[in-house]
């Protein structure tokens, strides 16, 4: 994507000097302001500073956070403007160096199209040196400047810049490249600087070797000409192109919300990759429907808008379309969508890959839970080697596959970063666990030979006369939700609707004998009747689910298994002192005098309510009036 | 040293990269979470991002509500510009004060700039957060405003009780956000995190904004704090023995609550003018704002406390 925001990150290894480069930089750019150079002075008079006495040290410039400076070690990027000779600007993001800060300098180098990589002179090349290497070459930074260090601290600058250039050209050449997962830089640009004395940093200086660029701030200068040539040719060409000429079918607008005014409807979204333009006919994946562009908001009336816009897009025709859906050239019909992904994948997480657990995917707007099943390789970043059959722990880089529980397009992380690169979050801790950048989608045996089927739920559903779907009631032992689901199931049978009842009781007794009531087992006991109820519903029938499944998160893993409309979670709120009085099954009685730790729901472990049901019941209310609520939602639906 | 003019070459092709990187982060945050609400404060960056966020969103009015919160010492003519905003925009304003604070009559001269800002800023702010039950709250911050804001993220995770974590923050790749929230967190957004404060007065002329006419020089009853000069706004202002308000002409650069806010001698009457100031100014934005005086790290700590 190009723009004309040329954004830099700063890396390399722990002590190599990078604050201090930076702040040398913007010092002399006159990037920082007066007052901020006075706070650091005084910062330098008191903190850990090892700058001399009455001298500026430089990397309190860009220090930003109290216990960096305490430290003398940065923790996380930060951020800051560059004041190019030109007038033009830079982002400059400044990484941290140490090993457990990774992640940090990741997310730098993921929107980067620069990256300077400072090694000290005095200490070569390091781990850290090739795994920030290796990093940026992983997310795609087109351009690559060495910036070697401390070149005034060593015996025979000349000598030590000619090695360390040699050694790192070699391995930057050879840089493991896991799978072709990325493009090596097109320019790797070797200065020889010393960032404390300022030498060939923002001028020139005859006590140090020549290398590619005369300074690091001339190196920048061209890169962000370059950039800004790249964008202009770009826009200069699609500008030419006559009216009604097909694009190339490259287009990526992932469709962030839906924006509704009277009559009209506007799907909005940020331009990934490709162009859009009025008159032009798109598809929408997933549901494959064609449409044409009528109008175009970029965010102003526009006739086109190419990658990096922020549009809004009006069709000419109403069709099915929502948050995390892709729109795309109608004429693309070789789309990378599969379950099954294989992928790059950085891990940023403290606990390591478990290859049992379902995590949430996402790629800009589009979500879906998936598993990491397979871990063909962890780099061994010094030696370069594959090694398999190791855990995917903090820092490490390894080649995967990711299988998703439905099928997703995903992009080759080359193509496209936006849609090409993704995040793995852990849904119970809220963490992003991984970053991933996408090779190529994988064609599994298993699905694709599962067998289309003549006769498919919508069938069945005509056959029964009523759209199947699924009732989820929830609540408390005791609640009263088995009564509930019993007389509902009674009246609609009634009715000649076919439907059966889920029952937690049966279920425990049959499909889930093997499994306890931890909260593990729990949330295998939920999935079991999720994906049972699913079976029924494709069968046609009106499955009410009558489970005690106290656990949020296991239920919101449950819903998404079903689309909207035919998921409906019930919540019977029924007070535990109510329950407790009730007590049917003698479940809390047992409890109660039970001397051991119990894990039953409202005694030893939790019921966490539905924020948002879609029906919430007063447990206490005449059961007739429940199911009636429960009856008319049902006749309710789309 | 060299000396570079900060003009913005290709200046307009920024403002563009700028803004669909803005309303992209405003549409992530309003589409992404189930309780968003723009934190308003009135001033230059909170206009632009108010434009912005109509922008995203257009023909539609804007579809979240917009906080402030009112400290009772806001300039008399950020009020008047608030609620006239507030009708041409068709706004959904919410107004919080500290009860509390408000009760206890607590004010910037009394109880100093530290207390003030925690009680009348910070709780509110969380109060308001709180009984709103937001799970994201998007303000105008920038990173070359101050050094702990250089660090943050332009989505930033807060903890139960609004704390921010600075050395365990999300990692934010490309323009994938992680909306997932646990029980207590909360996110705020940044949609301007990459602005500079002459990217924002270059917008405002680009795109003929309005702004609180206090940025503007003009004559104003004032006295020396710190050696800067405040502006006496209302009655309520007390002044040390013997001292008198004396006319100057002086502009604002950032603005607060008044006895807070320092304003600077200029002759900027236009926002051509400001642009033309600002491009040789060599001090920060935030030099005039008294509330940072205390050291270096006071807004890191402050953040770290649910400011925002």
């Amino acid at each position: 994507m190009s723009s004309l925001l040329l954004r830099v990150v700063l890396c390399g290894a722990v002590d190599d000097g990078k604050s201090t480069l930076l702040g040398r930089l913007l010092f002399e750019t006159d990037s920082v302001a007066s007052d901020e150079v006075v706070a650091s002075l005084r910062a330098s008079a008191t903190s850990g500073s090892r700058a001399e006495p009455g001298t500026l040290d430089f990397s309190l410039l860009v220090d930003g956070l109290e216990s960096e400076r305490e430290q003398g070690i940065t923790i996380d990027v930060a951020h800051r403007h560059l004041w190019l000779p030109s007038g033009r600007r830079a982002i400059l993001a400044d990484s941290p160096g140490h090993e457990q800060y990774t992640r940090n300098m990741a997310v730098a180098s993921s929107t980067a199209n620069v990256a300077v990589l400072v090694v000290d002179a005095s200490r070569g090349v390091r781990e850290q040196t090739l795994r920030h290497a290796t990093v940026c070459t992983l997310m795609g930074v087109s351009s690559l400047i060495v910036a070697v260090n401390k070149l005034d601290a060593v015996a025979d600058p000349s000598r030590v810049f000619a090695d360390i250039r040699n050694e790192l050209f070699g391995r930057l050449q050879s840089l493991a490249n896991p799978g072709g997962a990325a493009l090596p830089p097109a320019t790797i640009t070797f200065i020889a600087l010393s960032g404390l004395r300022g030498d060939n940093v923002v001028s020139p200086s005859d006590a140090l070797p020549a290398g590619d660029a005369p300074t690091l701030l001339a190196a920048l200068e061209s890169a962000a000409l370059a950039q800004e040539a790249a964008h202009a040719a770009e826009h200069e060409a699609r500008q030419a192109r006559p009216a009604g000429a097909v694009d190339l079918p490259t287009l990526r607008l992932p469709v962030q919300t839906v924006i509704r005014s009277g009559q009209t409807r506007r799907l909005a979204g940020h331009i990934a990759r490709g162009s859009i333009a009025v008159g032009e006919s798109i598809s929408v994946w997933p549901s494959g429907t064609n449409a044409t562009v009528i109008a175009l908001g970029s965010p102003e009336d526009a006739t086109w808008a190419m990658a990096g816009s922020s549009v809004s897009v009006e069709l000419d025709r109403e069709i099915d379309v929502g948050r995390g859906d892709i729109i795309i050239a109608a004429t693309d019909t070789d789309l990378p969508v599969s379950l099954a992904h294989l992928a790059t994948l950085v891990w940023l997480d403290p606990d390591p890959l478990d290859t049992a657990n379902s995590y949430v995917l996402r790629v800009g707007p589009l979500e879906v839970p998936a598993r990491v099943e397979n871990v063909r390789f962890v780099l061994d970043l010094l030696t370069g080697d594959q090694l398999s059959g190791h855990p995917l722990t903090v820092n490490d880089i390894g080649l995967v596959e990711v299988t998703c529980d439905r099928p997703i397009l995903l992009d080759s992380y080359t193509t496209g970063h936006d849609t090409g690169g993704f995040v793995l979050v852990n849904r119970l801790t809220g963490r992003t666990v991984a970053a991933g950048m996408s090779l190529r989608p994988l064609q599994r045996e298993s699905d694709v030979t599962r067998h289309t089927f003549t006769i498919d739920r919508e069938a069945r559903e005509r056959l029964n006369g009523i759209r199947s779907g699924v009732m989820w009631l929830t609540g408390l032992p005791g609640s009263g939700k088995s009564t509930i689901a019993d007389e509902l199931e009674r009246r609609l049978f009634e009715r000649g609707i076919r439907c059966y009842v889920l029952d937690g009781d049966a279920v425990r007794q049959t499909l889930s004998e093997d499994l306890g009531f931890t909260p593990a087992d729990r949330a295998e006991n939920v999935r079991r009747v999720a994906r049972t109820a699913q079976l029924m519903m494709d069968a046609g029938l009106i499955v009410i689910v009558s489970l005690v499944s106290p656990f949020r998160a296991d239920r919101d893993l449950a819903r998404e298994m079903f689309a909207d409309s035919d998921f409906l979670e019930v919540f019977v709120d029924t007070p535990l002192e109510t329950c407790i009085e009730r007590d049917p099954k003698g479940l809390y009685a047992r409890a109660a005098a039970s001397s051991s730790q119990t894990q039953m729901t409202g005694v030893g472990q939790g019921y966490e309510p539905p924020l948002e049901p879609d029906i919430h019941l007063d447990g206490r209310a005449p059961i007739r009036d429940s199911v009636d609520a429960l009856l008319a939602a049902i006749s309710r639906r789309p | 040293m060299i000396s570079v003019p900060k003009t913005g070459r290709a200046a307009d092709g920024v403002l563009d990269a700028l803004e669909a990187e803005a309303i992209w982060a405003i549409r992530e945050a309003v589409a992404g979470f189930n309780r968003p609400v723009i934190l308003y404060s009135i001033g230059k960056d909170s206009t632009v991002l108010l434009h912005l966020a109509a922008k995203a969103f257009q023909p539609s009015p804007i579809p979240l509500p917009v906080l402030h919160i009112d400290t009772t010492w806001k300039f008399r003519e950020m009020i008047d510009f608030r609620e006239k905003t507030a009708a041409r925009l068709q706004l959904d304003l919410r107004v919080h004060t500290n009860p509390a604070g408000l009760a206890a009559g607590v004010n910037p001269f009394d109880h100093g700039s530290d207390e003030y800002t925690r009680i009348m800023k910070t709780m509110a702010l969380r109060q308001a957060l709180d009984e709103g039950g937001y799970d994201i709250a998007l303000g105008g911050a920038r990173r070359d405003e101050e050094r702990s804001r250089a660090k943050e993220r332009m989505f930033s995770l807060r903890g139960p009780g609004h704390v921010w974590d600075p050395s365990g923050q999300r990692p934010e790749f490309w323009t994938t956000v992680n909306t997932v929230l646990t029980p207590g967190q909360t996110m705020r957004a940044f949609p301007l995190s990459n602005w500079t404060e002459l990217d924002v007065w270059r917008y405002i002329r680009r795109e003929n904004l309005d702004v609180v006419p206090l940025y503007f020089t003009d004559e104003r009853p004032t006295v020396l704090r710190q050696g800067k000069p405040v502006v006496v706004d209302d009655e309520r202002f007390i002044f040390e023995p013997g001292e008198k308000a004396v006319m100057r002409r002086v502009r604002f650069r950032t603005l607060g609550c008044y006895p807070l806010s320092a304003a600077e001698e200029s002759e900027a009457l236009t926002v051509d003018d400001i642009i033309a100031e600002l491009a040789t100014s060599t001090t920060s934005e935030r030099a005039g704002r008294l509330i940072d005086g205390e050291g270096a790290s006071s807004m890191e700590r402050k953040k770290l406390e649910g400011y925002f």
